[in-house]
């Protein structure tokens, strides 16, 4: 079965090796911005509501609870639909408990997806997904300077989906004199789509694709190699590399995210940084001052909400940002 | 001392100042006239409200609104002060177990814009550092953080992460940024237990898995050795169980004078004087016994003037149950002018009003209580306590009121006023009140009455 997952802190590891496919549900989502947006429902969390009561019913939904407005999506789901499960992401790292936590919600998870068709893997298996996890973002993650904005994005879905390393080929170099950007945020449409092609035409070059549909959702490359004896070994394995290398501003504190992204804006000469959230993130919204600051570097805040595309006023501010840098 | 009960103005206040002092009340050393508040702390707000006439209200205003002083004197004589955010009840029990700590909680500057009607900028500044109207007023700790001039800077800051609103851990990492450090402890999503699963009941009437409740205990040990570090004192468990029943002691009276409020056939206090009243559960505004004589001076007079079926409301008024604390104290006031009454509530911490379990080990009794928060859990849980305290508190109808910005606010409503109307049928309403709603209160007002009428054509004729 296809499982969607809200984050990309679930392991997919975890669920390939129960015999599912795991996906990312902003693969497949677009955030809603219906009416009730107005009334402050976050427009991603919507989308991915709306996406999990539309799909077919063999479709399994995992949601994270990175978010409040993730956590109720749920809720509001949960009431009308058995397929979906919410996983439950520590906030913190500093102790015992949030480990405990996370070793906890995998073991439910893998219980979960057995009960709903999944083969309880033996250790070889999981030894042998887990790799090719690791080896594929490590892969991943060295090339990832040299892939245009597109390659990125397909590449990272690619990964998700299926644990290894395709990029796509035949997208035309951007111009030289363009200017250096990195995209920050949750989440990006669908397929990564129109945002990125509008910031080249107008001039950019995404160097830096720090959405969880990017580089980002690789976490820090920073990874052990996997020792794995048994089953518990797995679980110990996954849970100290999704907590310990996750990158995520809904940590506390969340410090990480910003020593990861610092020598990375540095090293890639990125002289604009393009904030893209949804409407109703509070999460990545507030984050805005603290990462001008943080970087000295200009921001331009897109908070999207339109569900076909750019819309035409965040269409105007890319390119007068562009402009400027230019 | 004692009058009819009746709601005065601030300047009808004064002259009841100089009545109950005439008949012998002493000034309290948290404060004299109401009017002070306004004149030297510029809570402009109160020149607005409509307040009770009683001795216990005054004294419970003035132990209210001094609370920022309190802190500063405390700090001044040496005490260790506390900020803790977000949890709303549970560390305070931590804190105050531990000699000359004193714990407070920053989230309470979101009245302050209210309370100083704006004239404190606290909002303005907190857009200029990135906070904007998207995110709840509580944004208007983080300029009272950097400015220093509304309580004294804390020793230690301490924050609930996890399970938390979004725009209150943005706006907390955001003071972190900006130099204020924070210990940062988790507290998980309540989930349902698994079938076969062990499991605990909490107080409140849900249930947690067994392992959520133990990894919330380790997370409060670890709070309570920086709480003990920072007091130099280890904190035992004879000191924790000690500080429980003092909490506890704090909830049996607040439990009574709801209880005694809300079911009696008229009110013997208004909604306001109860909000403040309830607040104290949650950190005894600072000082532990003074709370103690409030309450049971609250208590006193409510039963006192329930005997003698003298009410400060219309008997005949809407029995009211209100949802979520309002940005604008103004907003209760305003309900009772249209002839509602409150009869029963839910302002986000209805675990601090809950006893916490004495028969345990106290981390494993506080890490129940913390799990049994509200907010945490799903919103269906939460409107089952709304429905189960409609019934007996006999309420007639169902506000819930929304705070500007507040991620919870976006569904909850929803799930809570369906689960109202399915299985109480009563009529609904939801309403968003900003800290100064003063340009508001005629739609404010309108949506109330239309509930209030809606509610008062269901009674039997």
């Amino acid at each position: 079965m296809s499982v969607f997952c809200t984050s990309p802190w679930i392991p997919p590891e975890w669920i390939s090796a129960y015999g599912h496919e795991p996906r990312g549900v902003w693969t497949v989502s677009r955030p809603r911005a219906s009416a009730s947006c107005s009334e402050g429902i976050c427009a991603f969390a919507n989308g991915c509501l709306e996406a999990a009561a539309a799909r077919v019913e063999d479709d399994l939904f995992v949601f994270d609870s990175g978010c409040d407005q993730m956590r109720r999506a749920f809720d509001a789901l949960a009431g009308h639909r058995q397929n979906a499960f919410l996983f439950n992401l520590p906030a913190t790292g500093q102790s015992l408990a949030p480990r405990r936590i996370y070793r906890s919600e995998l073991e439910r998870l893998g219980r979960w997806l057995a009960e709903r068709g999944g083969s309880v893997p033996d250790t070889p298996r999981l030894l042998q997904v887990i790799r090719q996890h690791r080896d594929a973002r490590l892969q991943l993650a060295a090339a990832m300077e040299g892939y245009s904005a597109r390659q990125c994005v397909q590449a990272v879905a690619h990964y998700y989906a299926h644990g290894a390393v395709w990029v796509p080929g035949n997208f035309a170099p951007a111009p030289a004199n363009s200017v250096p950007l990195a995209l920050l945020g949750g989440h990006l449409p669908a397929g990564g789509g129109d945002p990125l092609d509008h910031m080249e035409r107008c001039g950019g070059r995404i160097v830096l694709n720090a959405t969880a549909a990017g580089e980002r959702a690789l976490g820090s490359e920073d990874e052990a190699e996997p020792a794995i004896g048994s089953a518990e070994d797995a679980v110990e394995f996954l849970t100290r590399r999704y907590l310990e290398n996750s990158i995520d501003i809904f940590h506390r504190p969340n410090s990480r995210f910003y020593q990861w992204l610092g020598p990375r804006l540095h090293a890639r000469r990125v002289r604009g940084i393009v904030l893209w959230t949804q409407v109703n993130c509070d999460l990545w919204r507030a984050e805005a001052q603290a990462v001008r600051e943080a970087f000295g570097r200009p921001v331009c805040l897109i908070e999207e909400e339109a569900a076909e595309g750019l819309s035409p006023r965040d269409a105007g501010r890319i390119e007068a940002f562009l402009e400027l840098l230019r | 001392m004692n009058a009819a009960p009746r709601k005065l103005s601030l300047d009808e206040w004064d002259g009841r100042y100089q009545e109950l002092i005439n008949a012998g009340l002493r000034p309290s050393s948290h404060g004299g006239p109401l009017r002070e508040h306004v004149t030297q702390r510029g809570d402009l707000r109160l020149c607005r409200l409509q307040l009770d006439n009683s001795a216990a209200a005054l004294r419970l205003w003035n132990l209210v609104l001094s609370e920022n002083d309190r802190l500063r004197q405390a700090r001044a004589n040496g005490d260790k002060i506390v900020g803790t955010m977000k949890d709303l009840g549970t560390v305070p029990v931590l804190a105050y177990s531990l000699p000359r700590v004193r714990a407070f909680y920053p989230d309470g500057a979101w009245w302050t814009p209210c309370l100083m009607e704006g004239s404190d900028g606290l909002l303005r500044q907190a857009d200029a550092l990135g906070l904007e109207a998207s995110l709840c007023p509580v944004r208007a700790m983080v300029p009272a953080f950097l400015h220093g001039q509304h309580f004294p800077a804390p020793d230690l800051l301490i924050c609930s992460s996890g399970a938390v609103c979004d725009d209150f851990s943005a706006i907390a990492q955001r003071l972190e940024n900006l130099g204020f450090p924070i210990l940062w402890w988790e507290i998980p999503r309540r989930r349902s237990p698994d079938p076969g699963e062990p499991f605990c009941c909490l107080p409140g009437g849900v249930r947690a898995p067994r392992g959520q409740v133990e990894c919330v205990r380790e997370e409060l040990e670890r709070v309570g050795g920086a709480l003990s570090a920072l007091a130099g004192t280890a904190l035992t468990t004879s000191a924790l169980a000690a500080g429980i029943q003092r909490a506890n002691q704090v909830r049996r009276l607040l439990n009574a004078l709801r209880t005694r409020v809300h079911s009696a056939s008229g009110a013997p206090l208004p909604a306001l004087e109860m909000l403040l009243a309830e607040v104290l559960a949650i950190h005894y505004c600072s000082d532990f016994e003074q709370t103690v004589a409030v309450l049971e001076e609250l208590l006193a007079e409510a039963s006192r003037r329930a005997a003698e079926r003298q009410f400060v409301l219309d008997p005949g008024s809407v029995r009211v149950f209100w949802v979520n604390p309002v940005a604008d104290l103004r907003a209760l006031n305003r309900l009772e002018e249209l002839g509602g009454r409150i009869c029963g509530t839910d302002y986000m911490f209805t675990h601090a009003l809950d006893l916490i379990p004495e028969d345990m080990a106290p981390l494993t009794a506080l890490a129940q209580i913390a799990l049994s928060d509200p907010m945490i859990g799903p919103a269906t849980a939460r409107a089952a306590r709304v429905v189960r305290e409609c019934r007996a508190f006999g309420a007639e109808a169902v506000v819930v009121s929304r705070i500007p910005g507040a991620s919870h606010c976006a569904r909850e409503g929803a799930v809570i006023r369906q689960m109202v109307e399915e299985t109480l049928g009563l009529p609904t309403v939801e309403l968003e009140v900003p800290p100064v709603s003063d340009s508001l209160l005629p739609v404010l007002s309108s949506r109330l009455q239309a509930v209030m009428e809606i509610a008062r054509a269901r009674r039997p004729s």
